[in-house]
């Protein structure tokens, strides 16, 4: 059964919620993902920068932690609007899991990437970590 | 004059500006995950006693009844979302978008399976612009 927590002082936080919600509901769903979850270890920072609200994840020992705000060094930090962080789970998997190029979404995402709504910093070294988290929050 | 929010009028208001609107036509057609219950916090110095409920019965893009109820029989409803009276008065008037409203934790899911609210974000936004539509007199 995989472990997905908020950390003390989360509650009141509703983006951490939304993602440790649909982060366990989603492994609940699909069994299968179990697998990439307990592998995967690091730090995701999450910004919805016109919600004013922030988070980290914090993955290891087949577990999730999830924090109200920025805690520790993250490994991968996501910013971009509400809307665009709420896309995350909702882009498109195509070919061995990998995001569809032609899903709608993804080509939205592409956009907001391209035009700097939505930004990633920690790559390339945290592409693997975000592929997996991108797999575990999707509603494929 | 508008019509007074929360009241039964306003709730037979928003079931026809639901079924009036082509977006939500499109966007909510894949939905036949059941009733959605809006449920306002008591605000009696505005005259909005007890817990006060609007229950959708949303289905393959149209709402087939909207009823003003309380919020224990909202309870039976697949999906529960609760907000003070001024949150949502900011998220019907269109002042505040709905996934904002959830990321800072202004409206809550309190009842239902967030993955599902999450894939249907579009649906939920043409809900709102529906409601927008209503001339509404918001009390306070």
């Amino acid at each position: 059964m995989a472990a997905v927590e908020l950390a003390p002082g989360a509650n009141d936080n509703g983006l951490a919620v939304m993602m440790a919600t649909l982060l366990s509901q989603n492994l609940e769903d699909h069994p299968e993902r179990g697998a990439i979850f307990e592998r995967l270890t690091g730090r995701v920072a999450i910004i919805a920068e016109d919600a004013d609200v922030a988070l980290t994840m914090r993955f290891g020992e087949r577990r999730a932690v999830v924090y109200d705000g920025i805690v520790g060094i993250p490994d991968l930090t996501v910013r971009g609007s509400a809307e665009a962080i709420a896309d995350l789970s909702r882009m498109e998997t195509g070919r061995f899991g990998l995001p569809d190029p032609d899903g709608e979404v993804n080509r939205a995402m592409a956009r907001a990437l391209r035009e700097g709504s939505l930004r990633v910093y920690g790559l390339p070294a945290g592409l693997p970590l975000l592929v997996r988290l991108g797999a575990l929050l999707s509603l494929d | 004059m508008g019509i007074r929010f929360p009241s039964a009028e306003w709730t037979a208001a928003f079931r026809d500006a639901i079924n009036a609107n082509p977006e939500y036509a499109k966007h909510g057609a894949g939905w036949t995950h059941g009733k959605v219950a809006y449920v306002v916090a008591p605000r009696p110095e505005l005259g909005i006693e007890g817990d006060t409920a609007m229950v959708l019965d949303l289905h393959e893009g149209r709402c087939r009844e909207a009823v003003l109820t309380d919020a224990e029989t909202a309870g039976d409803s697949d999906f529960v979302i609760f907000a003070e009276y001024e949150r949502w008065r900011e998220v019907l008037s269109g002042e505040v978008d709905p996934t904002k409203a959830m990321m800072q934790n202004k409206l809550k899911l309190q009842k239902g399976h967030l993955p599902t609210i999450v894939k249907y974000v579009l649906a939920s936004k043409e809900l709102v612009r529906s409601a927008c539509t209503i001339d509404t007199d918001y009390p306070g």
